[in-house]
């Protein structure tokens, strides 16, 4: 199974490995978000074929009804020490917006990126 | 006294990465919630690569947002001031707020957060749609078995951080390995350290791929 948030290379690498009956999560493309031309797809995508794979799109919001049972799980993992929560909080203002923007895309948060308002 | 909101609005598409004059800042008054809504104040902002997609005109999975809206952003917020059957001063919300100091609400969207629980930064990582997507894109799409090998990239991202997580927990190794084969994929070396620590993860690698991400 591969979950893929960055796409490009790291997706032909990954079509490169997959398993006979392999899974691609397509959940985001975080390396192309900023390109300025048109995206080439993978050029090794007949690996699909080769390896009987698929490869899905999801997009989270389609799972509303279920999001109850979902944060149900993720709390009791919390609670139990088995699930860590690592966010990179940014103490800033409205103004700082477009600089902390810019950080996500030079991989310097580790976990999920906040920008905390000054009170 | 009238509350002055400070908003960050989109001014031009960018090209590539967003540059300074791709946005503007805009001082307003905020009127008083009428009946049915609340007024917010912001305490947290979900900073999302996906942010950077809903910056561009055309067909996406939200629509873009337009030239002159104030950037749309998930947060947690303080409500301040409730007209809104539902919602009491001083509760702490999770609303798409915006880019912005204060935010007035019909409470569409708008979920208490029980801090108790974890701190509020959380409720927009691990038990907020960073989580979720996780939870459901690996166990329900990706549905891997016992022995399998999952393979993360943008591992110490706010989703990936979380499915790397889950899926130690959730997928058992094979015969052969105490853990499942899991290979997480980051884009910078700290990054991969930390995750050697916080997860006492197997293997780890700083992959070629990690030069696009850098972009």
């Amino acid at each position: 199974v591969f979950f893929d948030n960055v796409g490009g290379e790291a997706l032909e690498a990954a079509l490169a490995g997959l398993a006979r009956g392999g899974r691609i999560v397509l959940c985001g493309a975080v390396s192309q978000y900023n390109a300025t031309a048109a995206g080439r797809g993978p050029a090794n995508y007949m690996q699909l074929l080769i390896a009987r794979a698929s490869m899905t799109g999801f997009v989270i919001f389609d799972y509303a009804d279920r999001y109850a049972e979902g944060v149900a799980q993720l709390a009791k993992w919390l609670r139990s020490g088995e699930l860590r929560s690592r966010e990179h909080v940014v103490a800033g203002d409205v103004n700082d917006f477009p600089d902390v923007l810019l950080t996500l895309f030079r991989g310097e948060n580790t976990g999920r990126l906040v920008l905390a308002l000054s009170s | 006294m009238t509350l002055v909101n400070t908003q960050c609005r989109l001014a031009a598409r960018p090209v590539g990465l967003a540059k300074p004059t791709d946005w503007t800042f805009t001082e307003e008054p905020m009127p008083s919630p009428a009946d049915g809504q609340l007024l917010v104040r912001v305490a947290y902002l979900s900073i999302d690569p996906a942010m950077r997609t809903w910056m561009n005109a055309g067909r996406s999975y939200v629509p873009p947002v337009e030239i002159g809206e104030v950037m749309r952003a998930a947060g947690i917020a303080r409500v301040i001031e409730s007209r809104h059957a539902d919602f009491a001063m001083g509760d702490e919300v999770y609303g798409v707020f915006g880019i912005q100091r204060y935010a007035l609400s019909d409470g569409r969207g708008v979920t208490p957060v029980d801090t108790n629980l974890a701190p509020a930064p959380a409720h927009l990582g691990v038990l907020g749609i960073s989580g979720l997507t996780a939870y459901f894109g690996l166990l329900d799409i990706g549905r891997p078995e016992p022995g399998q090998t999952v393979v993360i990239s943008g591992a110490a991202g706010s989703v990936g951080s979380v499915a790397g997580q889950i899926a130690r927990i959730q997928v058992p190794g094979d015969r052969y390995r105490r853990r499942p084969g899991e290979v997480s994929l980051a884009g910078r070396g700290a990054r991969v350290r930390r995750r050697h620590r916080l997860q006492g993860r197997r293997s780890a690698h700083a992959a070629k791929s990690t030069r696009s991400q850098r972009h």
